[in-house]
């Protein structure tokens, strides 16, 4: 027989760390800054194998991701000053990908740069709509609000997305 | 349904969260509506180009190292960090053993495990899980994790602070971990259920600065690991083995 602990990291192997990708790219989007995602996604885990008895079944990845924003939201308070529309930033992070065309880098750069000027209460359900795929319902229980706030601030994101890159797309 | 209601239920509909009836209204209305129609298109490919290039952060792997070593193969990663310690442990294991060999229902190389948890849990920073320094928390805690309930005396009486503890899984046997601070000293007190207890104080053992000592009490043995010194770890130890048996 296993321990309980061999189960817990069976379970955490399996489970949980699979979605290390989606912990981490909410991570970047809420504090915009790599380290900082770094830090708080390794924060995040340890809460979740802490914390491994409050998971009851269900989605493992919207639980994580729950986990993630609460310490992001924990960081972002403990850190006020990082916290600001660090715009700049961003652009310097998006290194382009060898692997893509260059046009895609530029796009994607581009992209990055107006997502990252949205309100943060934009930013993250428009992050976990198109980049997790997830259904409203699954946003509104991670960010705790009703479905119709997710449904209005979704909007407010795409639209502030077009609004920028229309600007953009204008560009010489 | 009218163009206002519409317009703002459009990216719901675009990303299929509608109930049926409003996405038979919705589309209803872009029968009608070339301007809705083309909002939508934009709409769509403006989600489109979200998707399609690069634009979520890709998790860097040495962080994916990070958050993978505390559950994979823990025991080995510590050891290789820490050889002279290992070292120190091992050395350990052949008095420890003496000890738990004959009288516990574990194999005779808990030892080696009991120093492995000692030093993992200071290296990694993680002594307690349930942190208090009443029996009243303490001692349920642990039970509801364990197939036994240990004595948990509290220690305020005679100055030493009980922190909490830990469950630890050592050759695949359950043993509570008492966490105690005596000065500046922290003691971790190892217990597990036995159906033979050893004596109330055999020998205490040194080496490379871990004091060890053990006793057994009321169908428990235990052994306190700490860099206290040796005389003040026994007497601890008897301290505890005193309120241990008239709490029990």
């Amino acid at each position: 027989m296993p321990g309980r602990e061999d189960h817990r990291n069976r379970w955490f192997v399996d489970t949980v760390l699979p979605h290390g990708a989606a912990a981490y790219n909410l991570a970047r989007w809420i504090t915009r800054n790599d380290a900082d995602a770094g830090d708080v996604v390794q924060e995040a885990f340890a809460r979740a194998l802490q914390y491994a008895g409050s998971y009851h079944g269900g989605d493992a990845r919207s639980w994580l991701l729950s986990i993630v924003r609460n310490t992001a939201f924990t960081w972002t308070r403990a850190n006020p000053g990082a916290s600001g529309e660090a715009v700049e930033d961003v652009a310097e992070g998006s290194a382009p990908d060898p692997l893509h065309e260059a046009a895609s880098a530029q796009e994607a750069a581009v992209l990055r740069r107006a997502i990252a000027r949205l309100p943060l209460e934009q930013r993250e359900v428009l992050v976990l709509r198109e980049f997790e795929d997830l259904a409203y319902r699954e946003i509104a229980v991670i960010v705790g609000c009703p479905i119709g706030t997710v449904m209005s601030r979704l909007s407010r994101a795409r639209d502030g997305i077009s609004a920028m890159m229309r600007c953009e797309d204008k560009r010489p | 349904m009218n163009h206002e209601v519409a317009r703002t239920l459009l990216d719901a509909y675009l990303d299929g969260e509608l109930a049926l009836s409003d996405t038979l209204a919705v589309e209803a209305h872009l029968g009608g509506c070339d301007e809705c129609r083309r909002w939508l298109e934009d709409r769509r490919t403006l989600v489109s180009r979200l998707r399609s290039a690069p634009v979520a952060y890709p998790m860097p792997a040495a962080l994916e190292r990070r958050i993978r070593a505390p559950v994979v193969a823990p025991a080995r990663r510590e050891f290789v960090a820490t050889w002279p310690r290992a070292l120190a442990a091992s050395l350990l294991l052949a008095c420890v053993g003496a000890w738990v060999g004959h009288s516990l229902p574990l194999r005779p190389d808990l030892g080696e495990a009991l120093v492995a948890a000692r030093v993992r849990s200071t290296l990694a920073d993680h002594s307690i899980d349930v942190e208090s320094s009443s029996h009243h928390t303490v001692r349920p805690w642990l039970s509801a994790r364990l197939p036994f309930a240990p004595p948990v005396p509290e220690m305020a009486a005679t100055g030493d602070a009980l922190l909490g503890a830990r469950v630890e899984y050592l050759e695949r046997a359950p043993v509570a971990v008492l966490v105690y601070q005596h000065g500046n000293h922290r003691v971790e007190a190892f217990i597990w259920p036995t159906a033979a207890a050893i004596g109330p104080g055999p020998p205490a053992r040194t080496i490379e600065g871990f004091h060890l000592v053990a006793t057994g009490v009321a169908g428990f043995n235990a052994v306190f690991v700490s860099d206290m010194a040796t005389a003040e770890l026994a007497a601890f130890r008897d301290r505890w083995r005193a309120q241990a048996g008239s709490i029990e």
